[in-house]
C-alpha cells in the first residue's frame, strides 16, 4: 500500500509539475507529459502516439484525457485522479489570482516580455515531440507481409525511410491543407494504416 | 446497498448546498465536455454560444476577456476557461463546479476505454492502423509549428529562444522545466535591456 501512495504522490506532482509550466494549448502539454514518460519510464513513445491518437478521438480536451490515460496505465483509477486533480490544481491557483488582478497583470510589461519569450520556447518543444514521432514512424523496416514489399524500387527507399509513412503524411498534409476535420483525417489514415502498413 | 443508500445521501446533500446557478454551470460544462471532440480550442465557440447567446450571463466582450485571459495563464485552456466562467458567474464554488464539469466526461470515458484500448492495441490490425493515425499526428503536430511560429517568431530575440530551446530538447535532452524556466528569465530580462538601448538611442 505504502508503495501505492508514494506512486499517487509521483503522478500527482509529475502533472501538477505539467499543468504549472505548460502554455498554450493541447499539443504543448503533450510534448511535457511525453519529456516526463522518457523520465519515469511509465509508458513508450509508440504507446504515447496511440495516446494522442485516441484523446483526439474521444470527446473532451486532449490534456485531461492524457493525464486520465497516464495515470490509470501507472496506477488504476486512482492514478487517474490523482494525475487530473495535479494538471487542474496549478490553473485553480493561477486563475483564482488571475481572477482578482487581471488587468493589472496583462498589462505589465514585464509580464509581456516574460510570455514572449514562453512562446517561442513553447513551438520548439511542439517541434522536438514531432521529431520523436518521425523517428519513430519515418525510419521504420518496410514490413515483408506489406504489400508494397512486391515493388523492388520501394524495397530499397525503405533502406532509408518508410514509404508508407511518407504516403500517409502526404495524404493527411492535403487533406490539411484542405482543412478537413480532424476525425476524418484520422480516419482516413487509420484506414490507410491498416491497409498498408 | 448500504453504499448505495449512502452515496445518494451524499449526493443529495451536496445538491441541496450547491446554488442553483453553479450546478447549472456544472451541467453546462459537462455538456460541452461531452459534445468537444478534440481540443480546448475546439470549445471556446460552444462557450460562447452557451453563456452568451443562450443564457445571456455574460456579455461577449465579458467573454472574449475570459477567452485571452485563460490562454495567457499557465494550464490546460479548457479548464482555465471554464474556471474564469464559473468564477465570473458564480464565485470559487462555480469555478470549481465549471471545472469538475468541463473534466468529468473525458475522465469516466477514458477510465472505461483504457483497459480495453491496452489490450487491443498490441493486435496487428489496431497496431497498423494507429501508426496511419500517429503519421497523421506527426503530420498535425509540424502544421501547429509553422502555425504558431508564423506568429510567435517575429525578431532575432525570438528566433534564438526558438532555436537554443530547440537544440537543448532534441540533441541535449534536456528537461523542459529548465529550458522554459531559463527562457521566461531571459524574457523578463529583456525588458529593461531593450528599454535602456531604445534610451540611449533616443538620447
Amino acid at each position: 500500500m505504502p508503495a501505492m501512495i508514494s506512486l499517487y504522490i509521483t503522478l500527482w506532482f509529475v502533472f501538477l509539475r505539467i499543468g504549472a509550466i505548460s502554455y498554450g494549448g493541447g499539443y504543448v502539454i503533450i510534448t511535457y507529459i511525453l519529456d516526463v514518460l522518457e523520465q519515469y519510464q511509465w509508458i513508450n513513445a509508440d504507446e504515447f502516439g496511440n495516446l494522442i491518437a485516441l484523446s483526439n478521438i474521444t470527446p473532451g480536451p486532449i490534456a485531461v484525457n492524457a493525464a486520465t490515460y497516464v495515470g490509470y496505465r501507472v496506477a488504476g483509477l486512482g492514478g487517474s485522479f490523482f494525475a487530473t486533480f495535479g494538471m487542474f490544481l496549478p490553473s485553480f491557483i493561477f486563475i483564482s489570482i488571475i481572477a482578482k488582478f487581471s488587468h493589472k497583470l496583462s498589462d505589465n510589461p514585464y509580464f509581456i516580455s516574460f510570455m514572449s519569450a514562453l512562446k517561442p520556447a513553447t513551438t520548439a518543444f511542439i517541434a522536438s515531440a514531432a521529431i520523436i514521432f518521425i523517428q519513430s514512424l519515418f525510419f521504420v523496416a518496410l514490413n515483408i507481409n506489406s504489400i508494397l514489399y512486391r515493388f523492388d524500387f520501394l524495397v530499397s527507399i525503405s533502406n532509408y525511410v518508410n514509404p508508407i509513412s511518407i504516403f500517409i503524411a502526404a495524404v493527411s498534409f492535403i487533406l490539411l491543407k484542405m482543412k478537413v476535420n480532424v476525425l476524418i483525417l484520422l480516419f482516413i489514415s487509420g484506414i490507410l494504416g491498416l491497409l498498408l502498413f | 446497498m448500504v453504499c448505495r443508500e449512502g452515496l445518494l445521501l451524499i449526493l443529495n446533500f451536496n445538491i441541496k448546498n450547491m446554488s442553483k446557478l453553479s450546478l447549472s454551470l456544472f451541467k453546462s460544462f459537462f455538456y460541452i465536455g461531452i459534445i468537444t471532440i478534440g481540443g480546448g480550442l475546439v470549445m471556446l465557440p460552444l462557450i460562447e454560444t452557451e453563456f452568451v447567446s443562450k443564457k445571456k450571463w455574460l456579455t461577449k466582450e465579458q467573454m472574449i476577456d475570459i477567452f485571452a485571459l485563460s490562454q495567457s495563464v499557465p494550464g490546460v485552456v479548457a479548464i482555465n476557461t471554464s474556471l474564469l466562467t464559473g468564477f465570473k458567474i458564480a464565485g470559487v464554488r462555480g469555478a470549481i463546479l465549471a471545472a469538475i464539469g468541463v473534466m468529468l466526461p473525458s475522465f469516466i470515458i477514458i477510465v472505461l476505454i483504457t483497459p480495453i484500448f491496452y489490450k487491443i492495441q498490441s493486435l496487428e490490425s489496431i497496431t497498423k492502423a494507429f501508426m496511419g493515425m500517429r503519421v497523421a499526428i506527426t503530420v498535425m503536430l509540424l502544421f501547429t509549428v509553422f502555425g504558431m511560429a508564423k506568429n510567435v517568431i517575429r525578431d532575432g530575440f525570438t528566433l534564438i529562444i526558438f532555436i537554443s530551446s530547440l537544440v537543448l530538447a532534441v540533441f541535449f535532452n534536456l528537461n523542459l522545466v529548465y529550458i522554459i524556466l531559463a527562457s521566461g528569465i531571459v524574457g523578463i530580462l529583456s525588458y529593461p535591456i531593450k528599454n535602456y538601448f531604445t534610451k540611449r538611442k533616443n538620447n
